[in-house]
């Protein structure tokens, strides 16, 4: 007779494989070493089991919020944000010099380039202005 | 239970504090027993809760729901865990006063309460001195309810080293706490 000893954690688990499930719980009714075995793993477990018991409760928030706040409470989506923001702006930079050094720039209208100058800096924040928006968030996001 | 954190994580992602708070308070309890299995001390327990809620929060832009919340939670307090345990070496057991928080049962005698927190006692302590892999094994499976391959994710090992630790695990505890335990039905059948 072959026995299942070293099934026993898997099935105390219920973590055997339905496949040999009907096996061992046959092998085990036959067997009296394997079912007093089985029967010393479950009660050692459930003996470890008591000293899952209560607990002191952690008082995690503040500490997380504490720390997060420290860091000025960058979260990634203000860093995601962040970036696209900058990389908009100079996006948005270039496309000015490129208009601005296109045909009316060559043609040296001063009235057309002062205009689109003017757009550019009218709809583009400036770096600066972008920071403190996307600070104002950050205090939104954390009261 | 994944998919709503799976949910929280976008919100945190989007940078809606109130979801971060409310997956912190679902898990700090489990990710707290965690640590305190695994390191002895409230205080380091909350500490390093509190290190794993703040990497959950940095990380929160990149982490891919795919209904595993628990198993990517703890396999970070996993880590941190066992960055503090290879600095100090020794493991330090029990720091926090088990007679305080272990509630005795409505109608229980004084006696057989006490009994009984002697008894977990020396079952802490029995898993305490486990080595850590095995330690972890335990606690994630006896004391989280987690199953073999939700452990072998956060131990990143197999579902058979799983099994294998529990194994080992098992006849390390059943020498350990043979005083304490009730004779195995071996010695009752020999």
């Amino acid at each position: 007779m072959k026995h299942v000893d070293h099934q026993i954690q898997a099935y105390c688990d219920d973590e055997l494989a339905p496949s040999l499930r009907a096996a061992f719980e046959s092998h085990v009714r036959e067997c009296a070493v394997c079912r007093g075995e089985l029967e010393a793993a479950r009660q050692l477990w459930a003996q470890v089991d008591t000293a899952a018991g209560a607990l002191p409760s952690p008082e995690i928030w503040s500490g997380v919020a504490a720390q997060i706040g420290e860091r000025g409470r960058r979260s990634p989506w203000t860093w995601t944000q962040r970036g696209l923001a900058v990389a908009a702006t100079l996006a948005g930079v270039a496309i000015g010099f490129g208009l601005g050094g296109g045909d009316a720039a060559v043609q040296g209208d001063p009235d057309t380039t002062t205009a689109s100058t003017e757009y550019l800096e009218e709809s583009l924040p400036s770096l600066d202005q972008l920071w403190l928006q996307l600070g104002d968030s950050d205090e939104d996001a954390g009261s | 239970m994944d998919h709503d954190d799976d949910i929280l994580m976008q919100r945190t992602a989007a940078g809606d504090e109130r979801a971060f708070r409310q997956l912190v308070a679902r898990w700090q309890q489990p990710v707290f027993a965690f640590l305190l299995h695994m390191l002895g001390s409230v205080e380091e327990a909350e500490d390093l809760a509190q290190d794993t809620f703040v990497k959950v929060f940095d990380q929160a832009g990149r982490y891919r729901p795919a209904g595993k919340f628990r198993s990517w939670l703890l396999r970070i307090a996993g880590n941190k865990a066992r960055s503090t345990l290879r600095r100090r070496k020794v493991l330090r057991w029990v720091t926090f006063d088990a007679a305080s928080h272990d509630q005795a049962t409505p109608g229980d005698d004084p006696g057989r309460s006490l009994e009984r927190r002697e008894t977990v006692d020396q079952v802490r302590a029995a898993v305490s001195e486990l080595p850590e892999r095995q330690r972890a094994a335990v606690v994630l499976k006896r004391f989280q309810g987690l199953s073999y391959q939700e452990i072998a994710d956060i131990l990143d090992t197999t579902v058979p080293a799983v099994e294998s630790l529990l194994q080992r695990a098992a006849a390390t505890l059943r020498l350990r706490l043979k005083g304490a335990a009730q004779p195995s039905a071996r010695e009752e059948v020999s």
